[in-house]
């Protein structure tokens, strides 16, 4: 029976997308608490700082991502499920990536646009630079999702 | 298509006729200019212009003011988007007519800013005299006023008892503190409580209102004896019944309502006037940048200086207008070699959008290249793989084509328009080549609702099914950047003699990575011709000739050493930028699957015209967060492809942009027929 292997497999999946959410809703959150402020005096920033403060939120895209094609992968969208204890445990792994890094990039992230938000307050046409800064962080959360997307896609030609 | 040549303009000029030579070059607007004045007598000194900048910013606040006043009443609704709108046009003989008008324009502003003064202080007094009216408004029923004492033998007492009071629970409270203060204990007589009347004026749960009275005899006992149940005696009491007080305040708000309704009327009769309002915020604006700009001059007693930079093709030109109209002596010249000249791009349509990316991440110098003919070609791929969705980019293109022929935008708003509409169309492209039109839509739809099995065939090949590919893809387009970067910089060397170094510092690592790519061809088809050795020996010889010239610039052998066999780190550094690329594969596969989820879950539930109901929002709603999200991610991460990984092949900025003195003005576009 194959349960064990679906149970772990979902595992991976459900904290792939919950730890990236939480980090980017806490990164979201904190951007948006220091933005609000610079708001208030002047409106017409709003757009650059919705830049900044969406940018920790990309993390809980990718986790979900992921989730999505281990669930394709695994066959509970449609299909059959049917998971050796091996692979359930490969799924898992395969989602730890994403799920650790997009959690602690997101918040590492959400440091660096807080302070970008600075940047608009006071110096708005070096925006670019803050929302630059926060790209550099963001990369590392894209190498998570890669090697996570790259292992999910790659465990069926194992032919466990 | 390249950085605008500019000269050095240096004006000496009477002084009198300083204010029209600064409007004549403000109306012509290409003359950037600078504090620099390298000739300037020793004399010469800056002209005071302090007194009527502040007047004129007093003016500007009124204005403004004064039209948003106005605007908020015109009930004008703003039309979405008109912040992208360009400036409506004006003939330059309107606008001479127009002037004359200012005093009275002035006058206008003035006179709403009185208007709405009033308004706002009436409000206040309203909510205070309301304030007061609400303190009063329990006493209404009370026939005598509130400051009433009592008559020759009786002593009345008017006030406040905290809590909701009967005269029951007065009784029991009156006679137990009545008892506990004049009972003496020891004795033990007791005395009977004085008799009194008392009248509920109004009782609530907050707050009862009571008048008492008793005789004179017993009063400062009945005193005391309500002090200790909490009977306070109100701050204001009225000197004639409070109905009166009451009658008074309500005709006082009412007396405010008219002022505000009167000061309403009159200011609805300025509404006409909105335009002039504009024309006359426009033209101060102006004035305060001449007078600025007059900050810039250098004065000697009679004559004055001015010194700035203007792009070369229209020198003469300017020369020509100043002389025919004033004494003066106009001189043009070539920029010194160390000189900061301000910087502006010149590109085709195709090119310019791009053009404030580059500004922003820091204007050029002379000694730049123009990176935007090489960087706009990348900006609108990578923008395309990223975005990668056919639907996506055809809302993006269309979205931004109709704003521009709709509300015809200028300037900075123009040019990044015209950019998202071309990086639009990539992601047309890429859409297409990828088969991916809001995800999977059209197999959606089809298979769902149509029993088809239709679906948008890929051009090329699905990332989803097969993301190696588009992996090794990303990377082959991002070392393809990179080398486009180092021939920047070796065009750029070689432009400014450095022939030897431009082969020294690009050609060597071109060499290293001819080697290397023939290694991976080797691996990846295998031709048997020795491609393995040939590249080997080429990468090793390249890395010789960049450990040997590398350190040219240090002064000891030791730090020539030292430089060179550093220079060999940048293997790892070329290795990480071309990684980077990886990005691209990630964020195209984003928007793919998030657009196919959506897909997936508006398709989930429900049947026939039910599972219609749920498909068209959960289709609307997902596509948009998703076209929203990735074009975003897109946008930010092309820029950052730019910035980080290109830019720091070639191009080192740190110059300052062009920034003609001109007619800044915000609403009407003045056009000067020549």
């Amino acid at each position: 029976m194959g349960f064990l292997g679906i149970i772990l497999a979902l595992t991976g999946a459900a904290l792939s997308v919950t730890l990236t959410c939480i980090g980017s809703a806490k990164g979201v959150g904190m951007t948006g608490e220091a933005s609000a402020p610079v708001m208030i005096d002047d409106p017409s920033k709003f757009s650059k700082l919705l830049i900044l403060q969406l940018m920790p939120g990309t993390q809980g895209l990718y986790g979900l991502v992921v989730t999505v094609m281990v669930m394709l992968n695994i066959g509970l969208l449609g299909g059959s499920p049917d998971l050796s204890l091996t692979e359930g445990l490969l799924y898992f792994f395969a989602c730890m990536p994403i799920a650790v890094g997009g959690l602690i990039s997101a918040l590492m992230q959400a440091r660096v646009t807080v302070t970008g938000v600075n940047i608009v307050a006071q110096k708005p046409s070096e925006s670019g630079k803050a929302i630059v800064s926060a790209t550099l962080v963001e990369f590392y959360a894209l190498l998570c999702f890669i090697a996570s997307m790259l292992m999910v896609l790659n465990i069926n030609r194992l032919g466990l | 298509m390249s950085l605008v040549p500019m000269k050095r303009i240096e004006i000496v000029a009477m002084q009198r006729d300083a204010k029209k030579i600064v409007e004549t070059l403000q109306r012509q607007g290409v003359v950037d200019i600078s504090d620099l004045t390298p000739n300037a007598p020793e004399d010469a000194s800056v002209a005071p212009t302090s007194p009527s900048i502040a007047q004129l910013d007093r003016h500007i606040t009124t204005t403004t003011s004064a039209i948003a006043t106005l605007e908020s009443r015109a009930r004008i609704k703003k039309p979405l988007l008109s912040g992208f709108a360009g400036r409506s046009e004006m003939l330059f003989e309107d606008f001479s007519r127009e002037i004359k008008h200012v005093d009275d324009y002035l006058r206008i502003a003035l006179s709403i800013e009185t208007q709405h003064r009033l308004i706002d202080s009436e409000r206040a007094s309203i909510a205070h005299t309301y304030n007061h009216l609400q303190q009063i408004l329990p006493w209404q029923s009370l026939d005598i006023p509130m400051q009433y004492s009592g008559t020759e033998k009786t002593v009345a007492f008017i006030g406040t008892l905290q809590g909701l009071w009967s005269d029951l629970r007065f009784n029991d409270a009156f006679q137990e503190a009545y008892g506990k203060l004049y009972n003496s204990e020891e004795t033990g007589t007791e005395i009977s409580v004085p008799p009194y009347l008392i009248e509920w004026v109004h009782t609530s749960k907050m707050i009862s209102n009571l008048c008492l009275i008793t005789h004179k005899s017993d009063a400062s006992a009945v005193e005391s004896t309500l002090r200790t149940i909490g009977f306070i005696v109100p701050t204001d009491p009225t000197s004639h019944p409070p109905k009166h007080r009451i009658d008074r305040l309500k005709s006082r708000i009412k007396a405010s309502e008219d002022a505000i309704s009167q000061a309403e009327i009159e200011l609805s009769s300025y509404v006409d006037h909105l335009p002039s309002l504009y024309f006359l915020l426009d033209y101060l604006n102006m004035r305060m940048e001449k007078y600025r700009m007059l900050d810039h001059l250098l004065f000697t007693q009679k004559a004055f200086v001015l010194s700035g930079y203007v792009p070369s093709s229209v020198s003469e030109n300017i020369r020509s207008v100043l002389e025919c109209k004033f004494d003066i002596v106009v001189d043009i010249e070539d920029p010194a070699e160390d000189e900061l000249v301000p910087a502006q791009f010149s590109n085709n349509i195709l090119v310019s959008p791009v053009e404030d990316i580059v500004m922003t991440y820091s204007p050029p110098t002379r000694k730049d290249i123009d990176p935007n003919p090489v960087m706009s070609f990348f900006y609108y791929l990578f923008f395309g793989v990223m975005l990668s969705d056919a639907g996506y980019g055809l809302l993006l293109a269309l979205g931004t084509f109709l704003v521009l022929r709709i509300k015809k935008p200028e300037g900075t708003t123009r040019k990044s328009m015209l950019m998202f509409m071309y990086c639009g169309l990539s992601s047309v492209v890429w859409g297409l080549l990828f088969g991916s039109f809001f995800g999977n839509a059209v197999y959606a739809i089809g298979h769902n609702f149509f029993n088809s099995d239709v679906a948008l065939r890929a051009f090329w090949f699905n990332p989803v099914e097969d993301p190696m590919r588009l992996l090794i893809i990303s990377m082959i387009l991002g070392f393809i950047h990179i080398l486009a970067g180092l021939a920047l910089k070796f065009v750029n060397m070689f432009r400014h003699g450095q022939r030897l170094g431009a082969f020294f510092d690009v050609g060597l690592w071109w060499v290293v990575f001819a080697g290397f790519i023939l290694i991976i061809l080797n691996a990846v088809i295998p031709t048997g011709a020795p491609l393995n050795s040939i590249g080997k020996w080429l990468a090793i010889g390249g890395a010789i000739g960049l450990v040997l010239t590398q350190g040219r610039d240090k002064p000891s052998i030791p730090g020539k050493i030292m430089g060179g066999v550093a220079s060999l780190y940048g293997i790892s550094a070329y290795f990480s930028d071309i990684l980077s690329y990886s990005r691209l594969m990630a964020l195209g596969l984003v928007t793919g699957i998030v657009g196919e989820v959506f897909n997936t879950i508006g398709t989930a539930l429900g049947s026939g015209i039910v599972r219609v109901f749920i498909f068209v929002p959960v289709f609307l709603f997902g596509h948009a967060i998703n076209l929203g999200i990735s074009a975003l991610g897109a946008y930010v991460h092309t820029n950052r492809l730019q910035y980080v990984e290109f830019f720091s092949k070639f191009y080192e900025g740190g110059g300052r942009a062009y920034k003609p003195f001109a007619t800044a003005t915000k609403h009407f576009k003045i056009k000067e027929e020549i």
